[in-house]
């Protein structure tokens, strides 16, 4: 932070005395105006004499430039001894001069306060190996956990809350279709539960990249029957609608879940976004579609339902990590002289915003690393 | 540190730009030498502070420091370093660092050459180049900076778009702005000369130089752009009139007038009014495309309104930047005299007529790009403004610049003689009228644009050689005496013949390959043949392969004529694990008459099929060496220092003599 500051100043030093010191110095007093234009007439005649010598003009020719020239030389001849000195007010000057010293540093030191991060240092990824090593580690660990998991399922097939754990677990690793045969294990032991559906519904339109396929069209159908308030039924069936060319039918959809969601339902922007969006490309007035007559009465329990779902997953997640954690804390407990182990738990704990205890666990990490050497 | 010390930088720069604006402003305005230096030390110290700061930012970039949110955002550890590099520029905010640095270096540039320009006139000049990077340093500190950190780093960045890993990306930005940017160094000297009520006739000799460079970069800058999305995006086309393209085809075309009428502003001190109004046009244009292209009103005029920030602050910096010099040019512009005297038919009336029509292009390229932009605005509907549009108004405009074209170069200054122009000609045109008429016998259930196309490609090509031998007495005086003449043509008289020489190659490939292009979509098996073109491609399968960050498949296509074997196309198609998202390498061979073009798609089928597309593109190796011939044509006209007085004829009817001799550049 002292070399960053010590750097600054020397920019800041640097620029404001070249100001101070150019604006300081006496200068001899400037040509005046014409003789520039002259200056370059007289290169211009120079230059007729050039070509009339290699022959590119002929003489004539050149006669008639060169008197043009002349001519365009006397006119500006004539404000030459016009003179055009002229000086900024002494008071003015010292006041310019009060001013560059006071602002520039002021002002870049005040916005750069007010932007900047003096204190954060460079973290070039050569220097972070160890958070590097972490986060794989983490990753490792979570794929390990979800192997593990997988594996215990393969004996114990009935297990449905498994099935279920371990769809959601493969959800947070991105690797949707995994996790969409997983929960289908789980719902076909539960009984096709309406919540448990849309979720699976939805990953296999995650990995048909955005798509809405033929099979997550069915559930989504199947679905609309049990559970009517589930807003994920209208949104993806619109899509459906939409990607088989019925812009009018997808537009209905949407229309309907608006007119059955909550005020505050946060879908509502990106609904209404591409309601705008579909009906403009294929040319349709929305306010001629009407939300349906037969639509399900909004109903509480319904989209609390639906809110729990949507907020399951990562709660869900959380809960592994925290038993993950956990279970290296206990181990660490066991084993105190693995540093690398302590590191972390450090790195785990900081991620989840748990500071103190984070700090606690580098201290412990340090106190290994002392023991070993 | 060094990320806080290239953010600090940035900061001064952005305070030193307000120093830069205003002191030499004042200065000029009180005739105060001291002041009115400012500018110059000041100029330098802006570039040396923006340098720094991009030089921070891109080592921030090599190291992969993610804690830089935008280095994050826009890089991973694993991409080969070229691309680590180049990914400085290939986002929002390092697009705009590139920006300012381009234009400071510009500044600087005039700083450290314009030591024969009167000092008001430099210092007026600077100060208005400061205030464009004021406004711009602003838009970067306040909504776009580059420098903002994130709390914990990241283990590893987002990646950038596969679509940008290509080394045709690392070169195409920086060749545009040094284009657009280099409009901005013309437009301050406009400015500049509109504040003092009057153009120099240092001002004249600086314009053209300047135009001439900005107009070099811009035509690169666009022509690799072009190639660029020829052999990425994998349709076999070169041009879509694409709204992004059209930002930087505008003020191409703009620049490419500014740069004519400069030269009549320099040789015969007239048309200045005209030529500082084509100097704000060209970089209003250039500040145009910018805000299309960096406030995401293309995507969505909706998406734009949702995120305002940027687009407001653009917005309003261009109502400021063009409203303002439009303001000053109606205010100042009829106080600029002229001098030289010239009738319509005339060197000086050829180059007002390339002027207007060319004025015309870029307004009607305006129309086509804003319209449905406005449309949309006001809730009526989408429409697309495409080819067909371009087409069909810009063939009418360019057929006469084209004819014109090469009829200008054989009038004299003041006041030409135009059938002893044509006179000359009769060659050219016999020979346009055969190659049309060609086209025509070879194809002839081509489209009728086709031999019009073809007739005014060689009309130019042979204009120029024509134009050339006239020059030098070929065949009507000893060899000798015509080498003597060839050795002493000026470089800028080279450097027009050579770039409309080169346009004239770009026009035989755009029409052949937008009139003969065949295409073959299809699903292949391993060891099926498709003609194409009288083409054979044999699939021989396709095989993954691995490269740094992406996994490929690779197909193979065995491509012969007549039995003999021509050549082996490679396609790939790459899926890139960081974003997941596919691009497609097209494998290219090209020939004089044309490129053999392959793509590899999805696989169709069990037994190992693809999809596949083949083309052949006639002649669109022409464009590419057309371009090029014409930036090599800019450039000879750049190395050529002399100061160039138009020769004036005092004779009535010049055809006592050579009237080509008079005509020269």
């Amino acid at each position: 932070m002292i070399a960053f500051w010590a750097a600054a100043l020397i920019l800041l030093a640097g620029t404001v005395g070249l100001f101070l010191w150019v604006l300081m110095r006496s200068r001899k007093p400037a040509m005046a105006r014409a003789e520039y234009d002259i200056a370059v007439f007289r290169d211009q005649l120079s230059e007729v004499e050039r070509d009339l010598e290699r022959g590119v003009l002929a003489s004539d020719q050149a006669e008639a430039a060169r008197i043009e020239i002349k001519r365009r030389m006397l006119a500006a001849a004539d404000g030459r001894d016009v003179s055009e000195e002229g000086a900024v007010p002494p008071g003015l000057r010292g006041a310019g001069l009060a001013l560059i010293a006071m602002i520039v540093p002021v002002a870049s030191i005040a916005i750069y306060l007010m932007l900047g991060s003096p204190d954060v240092p460079d973290q070039p990824l050569a220097a972070r190996q160890g958070d590097v090593q972490t986060a794989q580690q983490g990753e490792h660990e979570m794929a390990g956990a979800v192997a593990k998991l997988a594996a215990q399922l393969e004996k114990d097939p009935s297990n449905a809350e498994g099935w279920m754990l371990l769809g959601r677990s493969l959800r947070t690793m991105e690797r949707w279709a995994d996790a969409a045969d997983a929960m289908l294990r789980g719902i076909e032991l539960t009984g096709r539960e309406p919540v448990a559906l849309a979720e699976y519904a939805e990953l296999l339109v995650m990995a048909a990249d955005g798509v809405v396929p033929d099979a997550a069209a069915d559930v989504f159908g199947e679905i609309s029957a049990v559970a009517p308030g589930d807003p994920r039924i209208h949104y993806y069936l619109g899509i459906y609608r939409d990607q088989h060319g019925d812009a009018r039918g997808a537009v209905q959809y949407w229309v309907d879940l608006i007119a059955v969601s909550p005020e505050d339902a946060p879908w509502l922007t990106s609904v209404r976004e591409r309601i705008r969006a579909t009906a403009a490309a294929a040319d349709i007035d929305v306010a001629s579609i009407k939300p349906s007559p037969d639509l399900p009465k909004p109903r509480g329990p319904s989209k609390e339902d639906v809110k729990d779902a949507a907020e399951m997953t990562p709660e869900e997640r959380d809960e592994m990590i925290n038993s993950m954690i956990e279970g290296l804390a206990a181990r660490l407990e066991d084993e105190p002289d693995d540093a690398d182990g302590w590191r972390r738990l450090a790195q785990a704990y900081r991620v989840q915003g748990k500071i103190d205890k984070a700090a606690e666990a580098m201290a412990r990490a340090v106190a290994a690393e002392k023991n070993q050497k | 540190m060094i990320v806080e010390i290239g953010h600090f930088a940035l900061i001064l720069a952005l305070v030193v730009s307000l120093v830069q604006g205003t002191v030499p402003l004042i200065g000029a305005h009180r005739n105060d030498a001291a002041w009115m230096a400012l500018a110059r030390p000041a100029a330098i110290a802006q570039f040396v502070l923006i340098a720094l700061s991009f030089a921070a930012l891109t080592h921030a970039y090599v190291t992969s420091d993610f804690s830089v949110l935008n280095v994050a955002n826009n890089s991973h550890s694993a991409k080969p370093m070229m691309y680590k590099i180049s990914g400085v520029w290939a986002n929002h905010e390092g697009s705009m660092m590139l920006w300012v640095l381009i234009l400071a270096t510009f500044g600087s540039a005039v700083a450290i050459f314009g030591q024969n320009l009167p000092p008001s006139l430099r210092a007026r000049t600077l100060a208005i180049q400061a205030f464009i990077a004021l406004g711009f340093l602003l838009f970067i500190v306040l909504t776009s900076n580059p420098f903002e950190r994130i709390m914990p780093a990241p283990v590893d960045g987002r990646g950038l778009n596969p679509l940008l890993q290509d080394p045709g990306l690392a070169l195409h930005p920086p060749f545009l702005y040094l284009g657009y940017v280099g409009l901005s160094i013309v437009f301050s000297f406009a400015i500049a000369a509109l504040i003092e009520g009057r153009v120099d006739a240092a001002w004249a000799r600086w314009v053209r130089p300047w135009t001439l460079a900005a107009w070099i970069f811009l035509t690169a800058g666009i022509g690799l752009g072009s190639w660029w999305a020829y052999y990425e995006l994998g349709w076999g086309g070169w041009w879509y009139w694409d709204p992004v393209e059209n930002a930087s085809f505008m003020p191409w075309l703009a620049g490419t007038a500014l740069l004519h009428s400069s030269i009549v502003v320099e040789k015969r001190d007239t048309l200045k009014g005209w030529t500082v109004f084509l100097a704000i046009v060209a970089f209003s244009l250039s500040l145009l495309g910018t805000f299309l292209v960096r406030s995401g009103v293309l995507t969505s005029v909706h998406a734009f309104a949702t995120d305002p920030a940027r687009g407001v602050f653009i917005l309003v910096l261009l109502l400021v930047a063009i409203g303002g010099s439009f303001a000053l040019f109606a205010w100042r512009g009829p106080s600029l005299s002229a001098t030289g005297l010239f009738v319509p038919v005339s060197r000086e009336g050829a180059l007002l007529l390339n002027n207007l029509l060319l004025t015309t292009a870029s307004a009607v390229v305006l129309l086509g790009t804003l319209y449905p932009l406005f449309l949309d605005a006001m809730n009526g509907g989408k429409v697309s403004v495409g080819p067909p549009f371009f087409n069909a108004v810009f063939i009418p405009i360019m057929t006469p610049l084209f004819a014109a074209l090469a009829v200008g170069p054989f009038l004299a200054w003041k006041r030409g003689d135009l059938p002893g122009a044509l006179a000359r000609l009769k060659l050219a045109l016999g020979l346009s009228i055969a190659a049309a008429l060609a086209t025509w016998y070879v194809a002839a259930d081509g489209p009728v644009l086709a031999v019009l196309g073809m007739g005014l490609a060689v009309w130019l090509v042979a204009g120029a050689f024509v134009e050339m031998a006239s020059r030098i007495h070929l065949f009507r005086a000893p060899v000798v005496e015509s080498l003597r003449r060839l050795r002493r043509i000026p470089r800028a008289t080279w450097g027009m013949t050579i770039a409309h020489l080169g346009l004239g190659i770009l026009i035989a490939g755009v029409t052949g390959s937008s009139a003969w292009k065949v295409e073959s979509i299809q699903t292949m098996t391993p060891g099926q043949t498709i003609d194409v073109s009288g083409y054979e491609f044999r699939f021989e399968g396709a095989s993954g392969v691995g490269g740094p960050n992406y996994t490929a498949t690779r197909g193979r296509f065995v491509v012969s004529r007549d039995g003999t074997r021509v050549a082996v196309l490679k396609p790939e198609k790459r899926v890139y694990p960081v974003q997941g998202r596919p691009t497609t390498e097209a494998a290219i061979k090209t020939t004089f008459l044309g490129d053999i073009y392959a793509v590899i798609g999805e696989p169709e089928g069990n037994a190992g099929g693809y999809v596949t597309r083949l083309y052949f593109n006639p002649l669109v190796p022409w464009i590419w060496a057309g371009i090029l011939i014409m930036v090599v044509g800019g450039l000879f006209s750049l190395s050529d220092r002399r100061l160039r007085v138009g020769a004036p004829s005092r004779r009535e009817a010049p055809r006592r003599k050579d009237p080509a001799q008079k005509a020269r550049a």
